[in-house]
């Protein structure tokens, strides 16, 4: 199975969070809302890239804007194997972190 | 509100434009930052995502230029199988371009870098005065006196000697002999013995390791001794290398200079003799042209006769420039460019018309979205891919033709002197520049067609089939202008060396044999030559000082009476007998021989040539009183000018006269109608064996040894011949290009010629008519080029041969022939072909 990246599971579920709503500077301040980590734009940028050319996410192409030097929008939808890699993640995250949780509160190792 | 222009400015070239949604989300994200915190953060924030995007965007970026390169280099590869033929013929002409240049490079390196491989080499330099040969005393004399001269050699060059070790006995031709200071001089790098000691002691010498293993095989030779003409011994201190073959400095036994006292007398004070190439070693920064007035009169002082004034000459300029080699080094230099630019002509011109076929091909990729850049890589890396095939062909080629190549230029290169990164990179510069140049022109042609009209028509009004035709006419011109000064000059060449060769020296130089004048000879000379010419076969022989056509002794000092006072004669001399002017044809003009009796040993008469009567600008030159060192004589004949010297060289006054002392050889004439010739040779060791049992019989060829001063040039000639031929080859393969190419864009105009009743004749003129004109015009451009450049190189030669219209017409007339021939074997198949099929063809 596909294997994701942490930085591409964030953002595959940031373009599914935000809906319609998702294209570049809304996917970034999404994940720098949520991590806190300084992320550049082209972190974001790549795994996009690459989520496109694996088949998790299509692109529409949208107006451009005074704000973005005149250049358009692109905007992401999250395809069906978007969904199921998502999915086959999440499932695979929480087999993964099953009784983690009593582990680590303990303070001794 | 903008953000920060260099900044932009770096992200654009960063992202490649292609990235348009990258860049306008950074510029949305920078305007919100620059609202919210202020112009001076969203600024910071801005450079920040460049600094830390930076090695992302590399990494991509190549990543990209390696998928577009792979894709470049597949459809490139596609192409070269389906044009087999021109993609080889293309690569091979290319290809023999560059090695030729790649060989011609490496002769001229080497060439030029005669004797400069010596440590000090700048500081050596040559003395001179009218020849290199110098008095004795010279060299001793410079260091001793001047502190600008840190060292100074001498070199005696004796002629062969015999040299016996054990059983085995050798005539041993570079036997020299060289002051101790020689290894300070020249950098002689030592396998055995040490350097500092090696010549110290009297009666040493040092081998190469060539003779080393000549005499003593396996064996340690350092200690041993060796018998030399069974007169003295000397013993064996060192082995060195084998001299390189581009110096000057060549011998196989180097002996101590003093080895001289076993021939010669008093030669260490003695300042009229003058017979030793000296070199001198400037302390380091001296300056030769400071020193060079002091030295001048040097040896005038002492003799106060001598003609000329001495001087010095740097010993990395002797070879180019006293010897001449920089006329073929010039000539070769040049033609190591045409041959590159006529290969590199055929190339431009093959590739242009080719692509031309491939218009529909763009038209579709431009209709698919490709954009210049793209087209312009596609046909670059095409082009470039072709060039280093054809480098790599070449190396292998050059590599492979190196035994070859050796034999015909007497050098000895080798497969690293190839890989020296001077050499190599030119080369693969050069196969790189020659790939992107005639990628360049269909790339920017080519690619700024409109496709709609490319595809309608295959080659519409402005296309590039038709409009690269005057550009590919005047490649033709060009390559076909320096195939003809190549021919041109090929011609030359071999006149100017079919005339020396045969050029009368006014000596009959064939059938003549050189035997050395060995002492028990010498001591009795009357009966030697009695001997030898009583026996069938032999006509006549004569001793003498030196050979004739290469007289090197320079007397100065005489006087005769009548002589203008402040008048310095220095003239030629031969020692020789009466038999001198028999034995070589020569013919008096007036006056006698010298009386027949040999058994004299000095008589005070003297013969002169024209020139020197000329000199001596008397009424009656016959009888005239002339006295030369401490002889008071007189003139008795005058003899017809002949060439005393190599024909680079005008004929100089000369006197002959006789003195045993000094002779050195013996001229045999044979008459090879009696007897053939091997016979005739046994008769004479016969004799030899009688005299000097225990010195082996060797002989030589006067015309052998003539043959050998011009054996340089004759050499370079050939070589020369070599590889104006590939040049010319080169050529026709363009053709044979260029005219399938023609042929097969006109095979269906051809086709319905043919069937409008064109016969066979009516389509040959047709294409031959496309190569006609600029064939003809290449002809009138490059016969002034080689007019003048004949004119310049002949102006080296004192004697030399004129440039006649012959040439000219010979050189046109086979180019036009070659090139029609090439061109009516391609014409000729595509006009047999039946026009039933050309036409059904698509």
């Amino acid at each position: 199975m596909e294997m994701l990246s942490k930085l591409e599971e964030l953002v595959l579920i940031s373009v599914l969070k935000l809906g319609k709503d998702a294209y570049g500077t809304s996917i970034y301040n999404h994940i720098i809302g949520l991590t806190g980590w300084e992320v550049t734009v082209s972190n974001v940028y790549f795994p996009l890239e690459r989520l496109m050319r694996k088949g998790f996410l299509l692109a529409v192409q949208g107006k451009p804007t005074p704000q973005r030097g005149g250049m358009a929008k692109r905007y992401y939808r999250i395809t069906k194997s978007g969904l199921a890699v998502l999915r086959k993640n999440r499932a695979l995250n929480l087999a993964a972190w099953r009784g983690v949780a009593e582990l680590i509160k303990r303070d001794e190792v | 509100m903008n953000s920060p222009r260099l900044s932009k400015f770096l992200l654009k070239v960063l992202a490649c434009r292609r990235n348009r949604t990258y860049l306008g989300d950074v510029e949305e994200i920078y305007s919100l930052k620059a609202e919210k915190q202020g112009a001076d953060s969203a600024c910071r924030w801005y450079r920040r995502e460049i600094i830390r995007s930076l090695p992302m965007f590399i990494l991509e970026s190549i990543r990209w230029r390696i998928i577009m390169l792979k894709q470049y280099f597949k459809t490139a590869l596609r192409h070269f199988r389906r044009d087999k033929g021109y993609s080889l013929l293309n690569m091979a002409g290319l290809a023999i371009g560059l090695a030729c240049c790649a060989l011609l490079t490496l002769w001229v390196r080497d060439e030029v870098g005669w004797d400069r491989f010596h440590e000090n080499s700048s500081l050596i330099y040559r003395l001179v005065s009218n020849s290199p040969a110098q008095p004795a005393p010279l060299g001793p004399h410079l260091k001793a006196v001047f502190p600008e001269i840190a060292e100074a050699v001498r070199f005696y060059n004796s002629y062969p000697l015999s040299v016996k070790y054990g059983e085995k006995t050798f005539s041993e031709g570079r036997f020299v002999l060289a002051d101790p200071s020689v290894f300070d001089v020249f950098t002689i790098p030592f396998i055995a013995g040490n350097r500092d000691s090696a010549l110290a002691e009297p009666n040493t010498v040092v081998l190469t390791e060539a003779a080393a293993a000549k005499y003593f095989g396996g064996e340690n030779p350092v200690g041993r001794v060796l018998s030399v003409e069974n007169l003295f011994d000397v013993r064996v201190t060192g082995i060195v290398r084998n001299p390189p073959k581009n110096s000057d400095i060549q011998f196989n036994i180097l002996g101590e200079f003093r080895i001289l006292g076993h021939f010669l007398k008093d030669y260490e004070t003695h300042w009229g003799n003058h017979q030793y190439t000296t070199y001198v070693r400037l302390a380091v920064g001296a300056d030769a042209a400071s020193v060079i007035p002091k030295i001048a009169h040097v040896v005038k002082d002492r003799v106060p006769e001598t003609p000329a004034l001495l001087t010095m000459k740097p010993l990395s300029r002797i070879h180019l420039f006293e010897d001449g080699a920089i006329k073929y080094v010039a000539i070769f230099t040049l033609a190591a460019m045409f041959i590159l630019a006529i290969a590199a002509c055929n190339f431009i011109n093959l590739t242009t018309a080719r692509s031309g076929r491939r218009a529909k091909e763009i038209a579709v990729r431009k209709v698919a979205g490709a954009v210049r850049p793209q087209l312009i890589n596609q046909f670059l890396s095409e082009s470039v891919l072709l060039s280093l095939g054809a480098f790599l062909i070449a190396m292998t080629a050059v590599a492979l033709s190196f035994p070859a190549f050796n034999a015909i230029t007497g050098k000895s290169f080798s497969l690293s002197d190839l890989l020296k990164p001077g050499i190599f990179l030119f080369l693969l510069g050069g196969a790189a520049a020659v790939g992107i140049l005639s990628g360049a022109y269909p790339a920017f042609l080519l690619s700024s067609f409109h496709p709609a009209g490319l595809l309608k028509s295959g080659s519409s009004g402005t296309s590039p089939s038709t409009g690269g035709a005057p550009f590919r006419k005047t490649l033709v011109i060009i390559q076909f202008a320096l195939a003809t000064v190549f021919l041109a000059f090929t011609l030359l060449i071999h006149k100017q060396i079919v005339f020396i060769r045969d050029y009368d020296l006014g000596i009959q130089k064939e059938n003549i044999l050189i035997l050395q004048a060995k002492e028990p000879i010498l001591k009795s000379r009357e009966a030697f030559i009695g001997d030898l010419t009583r026996r069938p076969g032999i006509v006549n022989a004569a001793f003498v000082s030196s050979l004739p056509s290469s007289v090197n002794n320079v007397a100065d000092g005489m006087e005769w009476e009548g002589m203008a006072s402040g008048h310095k004669p220095a003239w030629l001399f031969v020692a020789t007998d009466s038999r001198y002017l028999d034995t070589l044809g020569l013919t008096l003009v007036e006056g006698r021989n010298f009386p027949g009796n040999m058994t004299v040993n000095e008589v005070p008469y003297f013969i002169v040539n024209q020139k020197a009567a000329k000199e001596m600008n008397l009424e009656k030159t016959v009888g005239a009183r002339f006295s030369l060192w401490r002889w008071n004589g007189t003139v008795i004949g005058v003899v017809k000018d002949f060439h005393s010297r190599p024909l680079r060289e005008r004929i100089q006054p000369l006197v002959m006269f006789v003195f045993p002392r000094v002779y050195g050889q013996i001229l045999v004439k044979i008459h090879p109608e009696q007897g053939n010739t091997p016979d005739i040779v046994a008769r004479i060791k016969d004799v030899w064996d009688k005299y000097v049992p225990e010195t082996p019989f060797a002989y030589e060829f006067l015309d052998t040894v003539n043959g050998r001063n011009y054996g340089a040039e004759q050499k370079m000639g050939r070589e020369f011949q070599y590889f104006s031929f590939l040049g010319i080859f080169i050529s026709c393969l363009g053709l044979i290009g260029l005219a399938a190419y023609i042929a097969e864009r006109k095979r269906k105009e051809i086709g319905i010629r043919k069937v409008l009743g064109a016969t066979l004749s009516d389509i040959l003129k047709q294409i031959n008519k496309e190569f006609f004109w600029p064939i003809l015009i290449s002809n009138l451009i490059a016969w002034p080029a080689a007019y003048w450049a004949m004119k310049m190189w002949l102006r080296g030669f004192a004697f030399h041969t004129n440039v006649s219209l012959s040439i000219f017409f010979i050189s046109a007339v086979s180019a036009l022939a070659i090139a029609f021939l090439t061109v009516s074997v391609q014409s000729f198949r595509a006009a047999r072909e039946s026009p039933a099929r050309s036409l059904k063809s698509e």
